[in-house]
């Protein structure tokens, strides 16, 4: 027997088929314009709708895209070799690492770099040293040995890492602008193995302030601290892009 | 001697000095990890770590001072690039 209402699965009160293809809720967005005949589907289906003027290029986050470059650049690091078959450390350490790391420096703004060292204190007095290797978002590199000290509250009868690698960023700077004071504040905890954090703030030749965040692991040290450090950096190497 | 060449040469000699300063500092503390043991066992630090057996602790803190070499390691490679660009510097 002929069905008036079979086009709304019998339910007229509920469904209505403006589409002439599925029953729809009334309030259902996927009506009239807002929606699209998908073939593979064979039905309508939701578009998203966007209203006249509101319309704008999609854009990659180009913190993310740094991410991708970096994260590839890592998988696809090599070594170079002369002519003679020997490989060219510098050109390895310059090209391949430095544009790895300059990748980090494009997203954060400025300089990014790792800082291995050392640092301790006995009662409230501390030191800390570190070779440090920066890269700015033009690609140069430059190394330094930072030395400095300062005050610290210690949790613990002994504090002191041996041996720490840190990760630093810092943001409106190159790598001629390390070669400064700066302050660090910060705190750490470890038994055997532990983390470290520090905001930097530091001021380059011409006086305009920098400021950063080194996050460090500890891999050999024992103590519970904050701290409030000066140090300096000296410059040990500087890539051959010197102006 | 050109002020490029001085230059240089200080970074070089600075780089050497980090060096060899790293590797001293991580062949001490690697000859006395026991002593970093006893001083975080006698603390309040012990409750942090004496679930480890010692053998293990030491074992952990040895590996651990191997990042110092890797310092070195670093301020050498600086020292190698110092003076590849002193002698690039004195050839031209």
């Amino acid at each position: 027997m002929f069905d008036r209402y079979a086009y709304v699965n019998n339910n007229p009160l509920k469904f209505n088929d403006p589409t002439g293809h599925e029953p729809h809720l009334p309030n259902d967005p996927c009506s009239y314009e807002h929606c699209e005949w998908d073939s593979l589907a064979g039905r309508y289906v939701r578009v998203s709708y966007v209203p006249p003027g509101m319309q704008f290029e999609s854009q990659v986050d180009p913190k993310l895209a740094a991410l991708t470059e970096l994260l590839s650049r890592a998988a696809t690091m090599q070594l170079h070799y002369t002519e003679q078959g020997e490989i060219d450390f510098q050109k390895t350490l310059e090209t391949e690492l430095g544009e790895a790391i300059s990748v980090c420096a494009r997203a954060v703004g400025g300089v990014c770099g790792v800082s291995l060292g050392a640092s301790g204190s006995v009662v409230a007095l501390g030191g800390k040293a570190s070779a440090d290797l920066f890269v700015d978002q033009q690609g140069e590199m430059a190394g330094y040995l930072t030395v400095g000290g300062g005050g610290y509250a210690v949790f613990s009868t002994v504090n002191f890492s041996a041996a720490g690698i840190a990760g630093v960023a810092v943001h409106g700077a190159t790598v001629d602008d390390m070669a400064a004071w700066s302050v660090q504040f910060g705190g750490s905890g470890k038994a055997i193995a532990g983390l470290s954090s520090e905001w930097l703030v530091g001021k380059n030749a011409s006086g305009r302030n920098w400021h950063g965040l080194a996050v460090a692991q500890s891999a050999f040290g024992l103590g519970f601290e904050i701290h409030a450090t000066a140090t300096y950096s000296h410059l040990v190497y500087r890539s051959r892009g010197v102006p | 001697m050109s002020e490029e060449v001085k230059e240089l040469l200080s970074r070089l000699i600075a780089a050497g000095i980090g060096a060899v300063f790293f590797v001293i500092w991580g062949i001490y503390w690697y000859r006395n990890v026991e002593r970093v043991d006893r001083w975080m066992m006698d603390d309040w630090t012990h409750r942090l770590v004496e679930h480890i057996p010692k053998e293990e602790r030491l074992k952990k803190l040895r590996r651990g001072v191997m990042l110092t070499f890797v310092t070195a390691a670093i301020l050498f490679l600086f020292f190698l690039c110092n003076l590849a660009q002193i002698l690039d510097a004195l050839g031209s």
